[in-house]
């Protein structure tokens, strides 16, 4: 029995659990290895693998060490990404590392797995962790090495990959982007602070908070962790938009609906992701004291007031009285 | 662009764009090292060192009254990862298209900005844009390729493009490029070098 075959039975297993539509195996720079669903193109493959591995990678950037997972929440169902990981891998490890010099190997294998919406995928996910020790297991013991190309695929090796993957028929999607712009008054911005200021007060433990609108710039911003920079903050924010973007791309590709949520879990934190229509609300929270459920019951209200402050600020814009000359001045760039 | 009143800035969103292993990651880390900010800028990369999802960095300048601060992204050039390229694109307000001079790259070159005009449609024509020929220190003689692809993207349709030779490894023309984008972005704006 060949590698893919033997995944295959045990992406099989997981498909069987109640509430779970689709398990794909990817490396982690988003090469897809072996999936137990069925799919509607070969694009559609490699866009859920890149799509995937890019949100994958950003969690790893984000949490770095303590990733345990990420869960993408729409209406229509949940899709939940997480690496690898177990602690009897560690002898496999390392020989992985002498075989094909690839270290930080926790990470070096994900798995997405689409489910319904009423299902609790922390629940499979304990269900499935025999399967993906085994998956594990084989993937180090195979001594294959699953890079993608510096550019490219050729079609001999699109032909290899997808043969292990069930296609249907083809299916094009069209994404238009845009320019953007967004003026935001002082009265707009201290409200956004206020509502910043009074989750903080209902969550103590939060690490930071902002809210970022389309393109990735940052509209209010909050930090209570001293190991945070403001200019760390710039990145996750850009981060965060990004892994909110393609998470949406991602949603539509494997279930057809929006992204309202993502939630990061690591060891020591939980954090969250929430959509506004073209905007985010991002929070990290220390784990110690806070509840995820407790977390979940607060968040509605205040996304709510934040949403509706994107609003106003987006009614009300005049860019014909702003004098950039005046703001400006002679620009200096040194 | 967004106006922020409560922190007087404005800040913009600068993308460059172009096909796989033309120089965007180079010339973005030519730039901040200019700037001085090596450390400012981080990568989402893949395990063999390109580009996975994008870099981003953050340069602020500071005006009269207000502060400017650019956001500053490089997208994917990998087709593999060619998913994840229109979340990097969103609300951009200035692009510098990073092609490859050197001859027999024409169609990979086409093939990115085909891409880029897709994905815009007719309003691509509205955005700033700078064409940076990159590697243009590889060609023995002035690249054919160059023209052609002038000829091809219609040129003329745009209300704000630039040509640009740039060789990112040395940092020749990259910080032209970058300049002569905050020009086309605010044509009332004085840019002096320091």
């Amino acid at each position: 029995m060949d590698l893919k075959e033997k995944i295959k039975i045990h992406l099989d297993q997981i498909k069987l659990l109640k509430g779970v539509e689709n398990a794909v195996l990817s490396q982690r720079d988003g090469n897809p290895i072996q999936s137990s669903g069925v799919w509607f193109s070969k694009d559609e493959i490699f866009n859920v693998c890149s799509a995937t591995s890019a949100i994958f990678n950003v969690g790893t950037h984000l949490h770095p060490n303590d990733l345990k997972y990420i869960l993408i929440e729409g209406n229509k169902g949940k899709i939940l990404i997480a690496p690898l990981v177990n602690s009897i891998h560690q002898s496999l490890n390392k020989i992985l590392e002498q075989q094909m010099n690839i270290k930080e190997n926790n990470n070096e294998f994900f798995i997405a797995i689409t489910a319904q919406p009423n299902v609790n995928l922390g629940g499979i996910f304990l269900q499935t962790n025999e399967c993906l020790k085994k998956i594990k297991t084989s993937l180090i013991t195979s001594g294959e090495s699953f890079k993608p190309p510096l550019i490219q695929f050729s079609n001999q090796k699109i032909q290899n990959i997808i043969q292990g993957f069930n296609l249907k028929d083809n299916e094009e999607i069209n994404l238009k982007i845009s320019p953007f712009s967004l003026s935001f008054s002082e009265k707009v911005a201290l409200e956004l602070k206020n509502v910043l200021n009074d989750f903080y007060l209902m969550i103590p433990e939060l690490n930071f908070a902002f809210i970022t609108i389309e393109g990735g710039f940052i509209a209010s911003k909050m930090l209570k962790n001293n190991n945070i920079t403001y200019n760390s903050l710039d990145k996750i924010s850009a981060m965060s938009y990004s892994v909110f973007q393609t998470a949406n791309r991602c949603s539509w590709l494997l279930k057809k609906m929006s992204t309202e949520n993502i939630l990061f879990e690591s060891e020591n934190s939980f954090q969250f992701i929430n959509g506004l229509g073209k905007a985010i609300f991002s929070t990290e929270i220390e784990k110690s004291k806070q509840k995820l459920g407790l977390i979940r019951l607060i968040m509605p209200q205040f996304l709510k007031k934040i949403n509706n402050l994107i609003k106003t600020a987006s009614e009300i814009q005049d860019f014909k009285n702003i004098d950039i000359k005046k703001l400006l001045g002679n620009l200096i760039i040194k | 662009m967004i106006f922020d009143y409560q922190n007087k800035t404005i800040s913009i969103k600068v993308v460059y764009y172009g096909p796989a292993m033309s120089g965007k990651t180079t010339t973005l880390k030519f730039l901040f090292s200019y700037f001085n900010k090596e450390e400012e800028l981080e990568s989402i990369e893949n395990t063999m060192g390109r580009t996975l999802f994008f870099d981003f960095g953050v340069l602020q300048f500071s005006g009269s009254e207000w502060n400017l601060k650019f956001l500053l992204y490089s997208a994917t050039g990998q087709d593999f990862y060619a998913v994840t390229r229109p979340s990097t694109l969103t609300g951009v307000d200035g692009i510098i298209f990073v092609a490859d001079s050197q001859n027999d790259y024409l169609e990979y070159n086409l093939k990115s900005w085909n891409e880029l005009k897709s994905l815009f449609g007719l309003e691509l024509y509205e955005i700033p844009i700078i064409i940076a020929f990159n590697k243009y220190d590889l060609n023995q003689i002035e690249s054919s390729d160059e023209k052609n692809f002038i000829e091809k993207i219609e040129i003329n349709k745009f209300e704000y493009i630039n040509i640009e030779k740039t060789i990112a490894l040395t940092g020749k023309g990259v910080i032209n490029s970058f300049k002569k984008l905050i020009a086309f972005i605010f044509p009332q704006l004085t840019v002096i070098s320091n």
